[in-house]
C-alpha cells in the first residue's frame, strides 16, 4: 500500500528546475532515510509532499489525495525541522497544549516525559532556545504527534552527539509501537543506517537510487589492493569511486563480479569486501575521501 | 490508512483559537494605544468658543467645549490598518501551516480573527467618549450635555456598530494590500501608483464635488445602506486577497 505517489513530478523555483521528473513510491509504515547532497531536493520534495509547495508539473498524491490545500494530508501530516514556526509569545507548555488541539493521535504524556528527560522545562519560550535544543524539541514534537506520515527534514541540526543518539532510540522505540511511514533526511547516514529500512536517495534533480539499504550495500564491492594489481585485474566493471587508504588503494565497483571473477581478483592480492550503506551512498554521490584531492593534485601538478 | 478527517468549519474554528492565543499582544497593543491617545490627544482634541449674550443689564457668557475622540477612532483604524497587514507577514503563516491548516481554513480564521479584533475596537473606542467624559469632569463648573447608554442607547450601539464596521473594513483593507505585496513585491509600487493617482489628482473631482471611496461610506446616511457597502466591501475584500492566498506557497525559500 502506497501511501506517497509520484509520477514525473517536476519542481521549479522560477525557472531553475529543482527536481526533473521524479517518480516514485513510499509504502505505509516504512521509514525511509531521504539523502541526497547539499541543493539536490530532498527538502523540496519534503515541502511538496507536506503541501506547503506546489508540484509545477506532473502527478503527485499522498493518502491518495494532491497535498496542496488538502485538509486530510495536513491533518495527517507533520513536517519537523529546525524552522519550524511558533508564535513568539508561547511557552514550549502552550505549543503542547496547540498540538493537541490539532493533532488526534497526540500523546501529552510521552511528549512531556521525553521533554523532561531532554531537560527541556515547559516554561521556557521557544525563542529563547538554542539551536541544538530547539531541534530536539520540534523532534520530539515530531514523535509525539504520531501522525501517519512524519517528515523530519535534518532533524538533528545542532543536537550534540548524545542527543542524536537519543533520538534515533526514541524514534525508532516509538515507530515500534505505533508504526507509521517515516520519511528522516539527514547527512549522518552511518548514524541513522540502523534505523532505515529504505533509502532514497536524491542526485542530479533525480532519484539516485530508491530501495531496501541492504540493495543498496549489495551494489557495490570495495576493492582493496596495490594500485596496479588493481589496474590489471578489477576493470571489468565500472568503477564508482578511487580513493588511497594508505599504500593501499580502494575503488568501489558495480557488484556484478561472478564468484570466479571474484576468485581471481582474491588470488592477485585484492581483498574484496561489502561496503556499508553511508560508503555507498558517499561513493554515489561522490562524496567519499579524495575527490576534493585532486583539486589540490592538479594544482601542484602546475 | 490515515485516521483524522476535519471538516473545514471546525478546523477554521481551531486555527482561530490558535491566532488568539498566539496573538493577544494585539489586543493589548491597542489598550496601550488608547491609553497613550487619550493622555496625549485628551486635551488637543478639545475646541474652545465663547459665546457672549446681553440681554440690556445680565451679561451672560460661557464657554463651549465639543470634546470628541476623532483621534482615538483614527489611532483605532491606523491599528486595525497594521494589523490586517501584520496577519499575511510569512512568519504568521509559517506558525499557522505548522499545525494544521489548508489556505481555506488559514483565511477563515484570520477573518474570525479579524472580526474579533474589530469588535474589540469598536467597543473600546466607543467606551473611550465615556473616559473622556470623566476627563472632562475634572473640570470645575461643568454642564455636560451627552448622549450615553441610558440617554439614547441606540445612539450608542449604532456608534459601536459602525466603529466596528470601519476598524473590520480597514483590516481587511490591510490584509489585502498585505497578501498582494507577499505574492509580488512588485504590488506596492502598484498600490503606490494608485494612491498618487487617487490623492494627487482631481480628475476624480467632479464639479467641485468629491466622490472618492471615502465618501462612499462616511457619506452614507441610511444604517442599513451604509451596512450594505460595508458587507460588499468585505466581501470583495475577503475574495480578492483568498484569491491570492490560496496560491501562496508557504516556507518557500
Amino acid at each position: 500500500m502506497e501511501v506517497i505517489t509520484l509520477r514525473d513530478v517536476t519542481k521549479k523555483y522560477r525557472s531553475f528546475k529543482v527536481l526533473d521528473q521524479i517518480t516514485l513510491d513510499i509504502r505505509r509504515n516504512v521509514i525511509t532515510g531521504v539523502v541526497g547532497r547539499n541543493g539536490a531536493g530532498k527538502t523540496t520534495l519534503m515541502k511538496m509532499i507536506a503541501g506547503f509547495t506546489k508540484e509545477t508539473s506532473g502527478e503527485l498524491r499522498v493518502f491518495g489525495e494532491r497535498p496542496f490545500n488538502s485538509l486530510t494530508v495536513s491533518a495527517n501530516m507533520i513536517f519537523v525541522d529546525d524552522r519550524m514556526g511558533f508564535p513568539d509569545a508561547f511557552k514550549l507548555e502552550d505549543i503542547l497544549i496547540e498540538c493537541d488541539r490539532f493533532y488526534e493521535n497526540w500523546d501529552d504524556e510521552l511528549a512531556k516525559r521525553l521533554l523532561e528527560y531532554f531537560q527541556l522545562p515547559l516554561t521556557f519560550k521557544h525563542r529563547v532556545l538554542s539551536k541544538g535544543k530547539r531541534s530536539t524539541f520540534n523532534a520530539v514534537i515530531g514523535i509525539a504527534s504520531r501522525c501517519p506520515l512524519t517528515m523530519f527534514d535534518e532533524p538533528i541540526t545542532g543536537m550534540d552527539a548524545a542527543a542524536r543518539k537519543d533520538f534515533y532510540r526514541a524514534l525508532l522505540k516509538d515507530y515500534i509501537a505505533h508504526p507509521r511511514t517515516i520519511l528522516l533526511s539527514s547527512h549522518h547516514m552511518e548514524e541513522m543506517e540502523d534505523l532505515l529500512e529504505d533509502i532514497l536517495l536524491i542526485d542530479g534533480k533525480g532519484v539516485g537510487f530508491h530501495g531496501p539499504i541492504i540493495d543498496l550495500q549489495e551494489k557495490f564491492l570495495s576493492l582493496q589492493g596495490k594500485a596496479n594489481a588493481l589496474e590489471t585485474y578489477a576493470t571489468r566493471y565500472a568503477i564508482i569511486h578511487r580513493s588511497m587508504a594508505g599504500p593501499l588503494t580502494e575503488w568501489i565497483v558495480d557488484n556484478e563480479y561472478s564468484e570466479a571473477e571474484l576468485n581471481e581478483l582474491r588470488q592477485a592480492g585484492i581483498r574484496v569486501a561489502g561496503v556499508t550503506a553511508s560508503d555507498a551512498y558517499l561513493a554515489m554521490t561522490g562524496q567519499a575521501g579524495g575527490g576534493v584531492d585532486d583539486v589540490f593534485n592538479a594544482m601542484e601538478r602546475q | 490508512m490515515f485516521s483524522t478527517q476535519w471538516s473545514v468549519n471546525e478546523l477554521a474554528k481551531r486555527q482561530f483559537l490558535f491566532k488568539l492565543n498566539g496573538n493577544g499582544s494585539i489586543f493589548s497593543v491597542l489598550i496601550v494605544l488608547q491609553i497613550i491617545g487619550t493622555v496625549l490627544m485628551g486635551g488637543s482634541a478639545t475646541s474652545t468658543s465663547t459665546s457672549t449674550y446681553t440681554e440690556e443689564t445680565n451679561i451672560l457668557s460661557f464657554n463651549f467645549s465639543a470634546i470628541s475622540n476623532d483621534g482615538q477612532v483614527g489611532l483605532t483604524l491606523f491599528w486595525a490598518f497594521i494589523i490586517g497587514f501584520v496577519l499575511t507577514s510569512p512568519a504568521q503563516r509559517n506558525e499557522s501551516f505548522t499545525f494544521v491548516t489548508n489556505r481555506l481554513t488559514f483565511q477563515l480564521a484570520n477573518f474570525y480573527f479579524f472580526c474579533t479584533a474589530a469588535l474589540f475596537g469598536g467597543v473600546t473606542t466607543v467606551l473611550l467618549g465615556s473616559v473622556m467624559k470623566i476627563f472632562a469632569m475634572f473640570n470645575v463648573n461643568t454642564v455636560m450635555q451627552t448622549n450615553g447608554l441610558l440617554s439614547s442607547p441606540l445612539d450608542f450601539f449604532s456608534q459601536i456598530f459602525v466603529m466596528t464596521a470601519y476598524t473590520l473594513l480597514l483590516m481587511l483593507v490591510g490584509y489585502t494590500l498585505g497578501s498582494f505585496i507577499q505574492f509580488s513585491k512588485l504590488f506596492i509600487m502598484l498600490f503606490a501608483l494608485v494612491y498618487i493617482v487617487f490623492t494627487q489628482t482631481t480628475f476624480f473631482t467632479i464639479g467641485g464635488k468629491n466622490i472618492d471611496l471615502l465618501h462612499f461610506f462616511y457619506g452614507e446616511t441610511s444604517i442599513l445602506l451604509f451596512t450594505l457597502k460595508i458587507l460588499l466591501a468585505v466581501a470583495v475584500l475577503f475574495g480578492a486577497s483568498f484569491w491570492v492566498t490560496n496560491r501562496l506557497e508557504v516556507r518557500n525559500p
